[in-house]
């Protein structure tokens, strides 16, 4: 394992090497920047300079800067250079400008000098609380916030007891957060405590006393218990909210204590925290609980479980799972199925070799999802059984539980069901099984065999399951079904190919499309091949050359059109070539004319090639609608 | 001392062995005490929301979130009246009334005080402000994603939300959709053996400074241009980006990694055990960038060479064995003895129903989401870090702890963009 200080340290010197050399380029081109914002350059031009000079802005780009900063239209583009510039020039420049800025623009330099932290601002933020501009006010207030040197950290205080409105709270929470970040836990509590007693507005007072809980860690226990027997919700809410970032035994065993005291609606919150929290020790509660009156109370212990439960819970929670109540059983089901635990497991099996009636379906359902493999007998038992809903949940949890060794009697059942709805559900667990089989290639020629004898109607479902499944013997079983001579079969076989899910499907498809002349399955076989082509992630060269392909195997305008539009999702210089190709063919024209200009709309890079695209187009005059949209790509090329 | 900032630093991260171990979750039921006698949910167990941002993917989101019982939405705000108006219409049809009010200016719905949570689905460009300015008000949040669009903005929100005790639930839902949750178990279970290569489908990072040409600017109560730039750089007014062609301008979208990698490097970060993390060090190839975490897992980003899967695919790789999967549900695994771990999920695709259930939950019982803001904020970081790998086109080092590219100062640069006055974290 490489450590990060080893990485970091190599990296460092590569990307200094690289530095070093580019210094000068970026010398010159920081010069070059100099002179638009110098000239009489466009706004949008000068604004592009300030942006490059965020990142490669030297010492001598400041006073240029800086003279910006009043500027009507260009004060933001010199902030947007100069904030990102770790030069104290620029926080000298920024604590000047706040002597002669107004409005927007002061608050604008205000905003940045609290990003940098300037500690040396304070004094003149601090004379800023008094404006009479209240965005000011707030900025400064923001400001010193960032700063919180203690200096800010008192005048902030000082202020809250005159005006404890929004900003001035906010100023207070976050010079907290930085006293903390800066070791300096007393003091920030203090300040969340002058805050949370303060006339700041509610929801303030309310995140004060979450963050002065949590920066009392363990001794934040008392304060959080005052918050949960107290008769403010949103306060026992934020304090359920701090026990879950303080997890200790201590915390679990103070929500516990809470579980009598407390009303029905707020029992249940704890419950879900001590869940949350996996507060083993909370597990007698929790069974407790689901007897409780209260359904949300139910639902919480229930959910809570989930959690910590253990195999001494699956007999309270079947019972729960096959009551009336259907709200309590939906929620004890779904614990069933997510509780963790091959005891869990063994306890479902020996239920379900009781064949209670009336937990049977959901017992095999359980067997299913939880894929308890010794089940398996079992399942293939309830498989016969002569009711419906039994005899479906079993197949289904058979296909999510059998191995190899018993595929061959899934495929029989499938053959030999008569119900359409049965073949279904059986099918379906067919293909679930065979996708989960270590052996893909072998199963599928097993399985294909099986199938080989079958009536024609079940080549459907036998080429359904090669597409789910997948791989090279499943789709070479499937291309051969294309050539089949019965048309039913070449029906579904073309149907699946163009559903197919990996872009391995694209030369056989493109090949059938070559080969199998006329009629409706020539045409799927080039919409598949398009479909590859449009949806699928691949190298755009690859991409490219498959579109060229399409174009030249396509008998029909209909799917060379589909085929131009693909390229429009894929804009590159190549795909914009490719559709000027066909700009000369009259029924193709006006198609590949919109997509080159879709395209060209979407190129971040100027070329000679778009531009004699746009060109050639404009001159065709096609469609007048495409006028301004091409003067508009000419004009963002520089033309 | 130390025990105490231990404790107040311990930051909501994911309860990451409870979200991958329940890949068969179930519906959740509603507590029937919930229910008044009409069958409508009792005022006190109601989740009174709002929405900020009813484009597409917004009135998507306001649709599902409409079909909770335990929901009662009461606003819609968006910068363009049509949008709003259509939500509003929206929501009044499904509660049969004319209750739903708009709103142009997001702090009028957020000083609302009977509004307990905010859907945030604006623009990229203002989803770190906007869950800022309500977490600041004391809502809870679920914010589509991407959630940031630098280093320096994915840690302030995370920031915020933990300084106001809000449960925030980012838009990567694939965190609560069961192949993914399945891939992750089998990676974090050893299922794979030693997990070493975890890939992540992004697309092409590009992004552009160009702008669109001006049009005439409508009115403000039509469509608020100034309020929908927000933090980013004022440009003229082009009617194409108001309805949706904003992505792949850098004032407005982080990119291609950032597009995809929302869902699929948070996804990896998991697989990885490393919500609390980023990698170490990144290198630009192509359209891709490889990076390494501490632990020496490899994280693959890249666009191409993907089995098929279907979109965000991710895939995890062990020396025993890997498994691959994406927004189709399907799932590939490897070597044969794997397949046994396969499962069939109907309740598959991209449906974000049980990401928002579980925030509903969370919001009424305090718990912590799979997406909270630490966790999403981590995952972005690495995003944004590899997008200034890439656009730098050299390796970098990264350290986690303090966010910074060690002893590169161009890369440090461009952790954070400044946000256009007068707003502010």
């Amino acid at each position: 394992m490489l450590s990060t200080q080893r990485v970091i340290a190599a990296t460092c010197f590569l990307s200094t090497v690289c530095f070093l050399s580019q210094i000068t380029h970026a010398a010159d081109e920081a010069t070059k920047l100099h002179s638009i914002l110098k000239s009489d350059a466009s706004i949008r031009e000068k604004g592009v300079a300030c942006k490059r000079l965020a990142v490669i802005g030297r010492k001598e780009s400041i006073p240029i800067l800086a003279e910006l900063l009043s500027h009507d239209q260009l004060s933001h583009s010199a902030r947007f250079a100069l904030e990102a510039m770790p030069n104290a020039a620029v926080d000298r420049v920024f604590r000047e400008s706040l002597k002669t800025l107004k409005r927007t623009q002061l608050v604008g330099v205000i905003n940045s000098i609290g990003l940098r932290k300037d500690t040396e601002a304070d004094s003149r933020l601090i004379e800023l609380l008094d404006s009479s501009d209240s965005q000011v006010e707030a900025a400064a207030s923001a400001a010193l916030a960032q700063i919180a040197n203690e200096q800010s950290v008192v005048a902030i205080l000082q202020r809250l007891k005159s005006k404890a409105d929004t900003a001035i709270a906010d100023a207070c929470l976050t010079c907290a957060e930085r006293l903390m970040a800066s070791n300096q836990s007393d003091r920030a509590i203090e300040v969340y405590d002058v805050l949370r007693q303060s006339d700041a507005p509610k929801h303030i007072r309310v995140a004060a006393t979450y963050s002065a809980i949590r920066a009392r860690g363990s001794s934040g226990l008392s304060l959080l218990r005052e918050q949960l027997q107290g008769d403010d919700d949103e306060l026992f809410a934020i304090a359920l909210q701090a026990a879950r970032d303080l997890p200790n035994d201590d915390v679990s065993a103070a929500l516990t204590a809470e579980i009598d005291q407390q009303a029905a609606d707020r029992k249940a919150l704890l419950i879900t925290a001590l869940g949350d929290l996996r507060a083993n020790a909370a597990l007698p509660k929790l069974r407790d609980s689901v007897k409780a009156d209260s359904p949300a109370v139910r639902i919480a212990a229930i959910r809570g479980l989930r959690q910590i439960g253990t195999s001494e819970d699956v007999e309270l929670l079947l019972a729960v799972a096959t009551s009336d109540d259907e709200a309590t059983a939906e929620a004890a089901r779904k614990t069933l199925k997510d509780l963790s635990g091959a005891t869990i497991d063994e306890a479902i099996a020996e239920e379900l070799a009781e064949k209670d009636s009336k937990r049977y379906d959901l017992l095999i359902e359980l067997a299913g999802s939880r894929r308890i493999a010794s089940t398996v007998p079992m399942l293939f038992a309830a498989a016969e059984s002569r009711v419906e809903s039994t005899r479906f949940a079993a197949v289904r949890a058979l296909g999510e539980t059998i191995i190899s060794n018993d595929l061959d009697k899934l495929v029989q059942r499938v053959l030999a069901v008569e119900s359409s709805e049965e073949r279904a559900v059986t099918a379906a667990a067919l293909t679930a099984a065979c996708i989960r089989m270590a052996d893909r290639e072998g199963t599928v020629e097993k399985v294909a065999a099986r199938f080989s004898q079958a009536p024609t109607e079940m080549r459907s479902v036998l080429f359904e399951l090669m597409r789910d499944v997948g791989g090279d013997a499943a789709l070479k079983r499937t291309v051969a079904g294309a050539h089949d001579p019965r048309d039913a079969v070449r029906d579904a076989a073309t149907r699946v190919l163009g559903e197919w899910s990996t872009a391995d499907v694209a030369p056989e498809l493109l090949k059938l499309a070559q080969t199998l002349k006329g009629g409706k399955y020539q045409i799927r076989a080039m919409r598949g091949y398009i479909r590859v082509i449009r949806q699928f992630g691949l190298p755009l060269d690859e991409r490219v050359a498959m579109s060229r392909q399409a174009l030249r195997a396509a008998e029909r305008n209909d799917e060379k059109i589909l085929v131009l539009h693909a390229l429009l999702r894929f804009p590159a210089e190549e795909s914009l070539a490719l559709s000027m190709d066909h700009f000369g063919d009259s029924g193709l024209k006006r198609t590949a004319a919109h997509v080159a200009v879709g395209i060209a709309e979407r190129l971040p890079v100027k070329s000679a090639q778009t531009v004699e695209a746009m060109q050639r187009i404009q001159s065709s005059g096609i469609d007048p609608r495409l006028e301004s949209r091409i003067k508009a790509v000419l004009t963002k090329l520089g033309i | 001392m130390s025990n105490n900032q231990s404790a107040h630093s311990r930051r909501r991260f994911l309860k990451s062995a409870v979200a991958a171990s329940a890949v068969f979750a179930t519906p959740h039921i509603i507590p029937s005490s919930a229910l008044g006698k009409d069958g409508a949910v009792a005022p006190s167990e109601r989740i009174v929301m709002g929405a900020i941002g009813v484009g597409g993917r917004g009135s998507y989101d306001l649709g599902i979130f409409l079909q909770r019982p335990e929901v009662q939405f009461v606003g819609i705000c968006d910068t363009q009246a049509d949008r709003r108006n259509k939500a509003k219409k929206t929501v009044d049809e499904k509660y049969a009334s004319q209750d739903c009010k708009t709103y142009s200016d997001m702090f009028e719905i957020l000083a609302r005080d009977d509004v307990d949570a905010m859907l945030i689905a604006t623009g990229d460009r203002w989803h770190t402000l906007a869950s800022i300015i309500a977490a600041k008000a004391g809502k809870d949040i679920y914010c589509e994603k991407p959630l940031s669009l630098t280093i320096a903005e994915s840690r302030a929100l995370a920031d915020a939300i933990e300084r106001y005790g809000r449960v925030y639930q980012a838009g990567t839902q694939r965190r609560n959709i069961r192949n993914f949750m399945l891939a992750i178990e089998l990676a974090q279970s050893g299922k794979l053996g030693k997990l070493h290569t975890v890939h992540a489908n992004t697309l092409a990072p590009a992004t552009t400074h160009d702008c669109l040409p001006a049009e005439p600017e409508p009115v403000k109560d039509v469509v608020d241009w100034d309020r929908w730039l927000g933090p980013t750089p004022w440009r003229p007014y082009n009617s194409l980006y108001v309805q949706g062609r904003w992505r792949g301008y850098f004032d407005f979208h982080g990119g291609g990694i950032l597009e995809w990698g929302s869902h699929t490097i948070d996804l990896c970060q998991w697989a990885n055990s490393a919500d609390d993390t980023t990698p170490v060090h990144f290198e630009p190839r192509g359209n891709s960038v490889v990076a390494r975490y501490a632990n020496g897992v490899k994280l693959v980003m890249r666009d191409t060479g993907w089995l098929g899967m279907g979109t965000c695919s991710v895939r995890f790789e062990g020396d025993e064995g890997f498994v691959e999967t994406g927004d189709s549900g399907k799932m590939q695994l490897g070597p044969g003895k794997l397949r046994q771990e396969h499962r069939v999920f109907t309740d598959v695709g991209t449906d974000p129903t049980s990401h928002i259930r579980e925030f509903l939950r969370c919001v009424k019982s305090r718990g912590v989401t799979a997406a909270n803001a630490n966790v999403a904020a981590q995952s972005h970081v690495a995003a944004h870090a590899a997008y200034v790998a890439w656009q730098l086109g050299r390796p970098l080092a990264f350290d986690p702890v303090k966010e910074e590219f060690p002893g590169d100062e161009e890369a440090n640069r461009m952790r954070s963009r400044a946000w256009r006055e007068p707003w502010r974290v």
